[in-house]
């Protein structure tokens, strides 16, 4: 029963110890999505520039 | 009608693909044709420039880099139209000769499908020096605070973009020797249409000048680091499923193309203003 108790006390523990470490890694995940980019550049005071 | 309605009307398709949020960027150089200009065009091309700027905020653009030849009409020009228009102008080296602080917006947040965006832009400070017409602004070098605002970014953001008005030559130095940079759109030094070079862990391109075409980038992004070419599905099967990809097409806006009917109609009135103003002027 103590040594069952023991050990359920050393695992909360261990637990803890390792939640800051769990949260940091959560943290340092890259985030990953897709979006789009419209770009263009030097349009120079074109208001009918055409390709 | 000219090229700016046909972009809107391409621009209005491309935004509605609900696959991909989009983010419309004018990288540099949008207003003016040449660092200076006579003082019988000013006029009208100032015109043109307010018709251009109204015309990119209806399509959706809320924001351009300063290029070297957006300051044709001075410092405060830009300033009045952003304070007017809203229209975000962004410069990070632009600076106040006397306290040295930006004069514009130095680096601007956008969320984009849950990412955070930093869009930073760099004026080439090489051109001033050599026309001496700083009186009311100075232009810092980038290595005077690019690795500073790098730094304060860096750990606020997910993506940074870089808009630079450097050549390809400095860009690729940029590149180089600021690891935290993940895209460099270019403005300036004319180069046409730019596919998509990866230097360190930066992807730099740019587009043909005068409005002649649209670059549609698609980004799956996985996190900073290396970059892949091709759609998610193709680095999966490359064994590269881990690294952020994209692909990239230029797009000619081309006169067959239809017009967006608001912006044909700014365009028309911002002509007849340029014709008005002509006419008076003789």
């Amino acid at each position: 029963m103590n040594n069952r108790h023991g050990r359920n006390k050393r695992l909360s523990l261990l637990f803890l110890l390792a939640l800051p470490f769990l949260a940091l890694s959560i943290g340092t995940v890259a985030k990953a999505a897709s979006f789009r980019l419209l770009y263009a550049n030097d349009n120079l005071g074109e208001l009918n520039g055409c390709g | 009608m000219g090229g700016l309605s046909k972009k809107a009307y391409l621009i209005k398709g491309l935004v509605a693909d609900r696959a991909h949020a989009a983010v419309i960027i004018n990288s540099g150089n949008l207003l003016f044709k040449a660092d200076t200009l006579p003082q019988d065009t000013l006029t009208t091309a100032t015109i043109a420039a307010n018709g251009i700027i109204h015309a990119s905020q209806k399509m959706g653009a809320t924001l351009a880099g300063i290029g070297t030849r957006d300051l044709a009409a001075g410092v405060s020009f830009l300033r009045q139209s952003q304070e007017s228009t809203g229209f975000t102008w962004l410069s990070l080296n632009i600076v106040d000769p006397a306290s040295a602080k930006p004069l514009f917006t130095p680096v601007l947040f956008r969320q984009v499908n849950g990412l955070q965006l930093a869009i930073l832009a760099l004026t080439d400070h090489t051109v001033f020096n050599a026309l001496e017409r700083t009186d009311d602004f100075r232009v810092k070098s980038w290595r005077e605070v690019l690795p500073h605002a790098l730094a304060t970014v860096r750990p606020k953001a997910d993506i940074i973009l870089l808009l630079s008005n450097y050549s390809f030559v400095e860009n690729k130095e940029i590149a180089k020797s600021c690891s935290d940079l993940d895209l460099i759109l270019q403005s300036g030094h004319s180069l046409g249409n730019m596919a998509p070079i990866v230097i360190n862990k930066t992807l730099i391109s740019q587009t043909e000048t005068r409005g002649k075409y649209l670059g549609v980038m698609d980004i799956d992004w996985k996190g900073h680091g290396k970059w892949g070419e091709g759609s998610a599905s193709i680095q999966a099967t490359k064994g590269s499923g881990q690294q952020s990809s994209y692909t990239n097409r230029f797009i000619a806006i081309k006169q067959s193309m239809i017009d967006e009917p608001e912006i044909e109609a700014l365009v028309r009135q911002t002509q007849r203003r340029i014709d008005k103003q002509q006419r008076t002027a003789r």
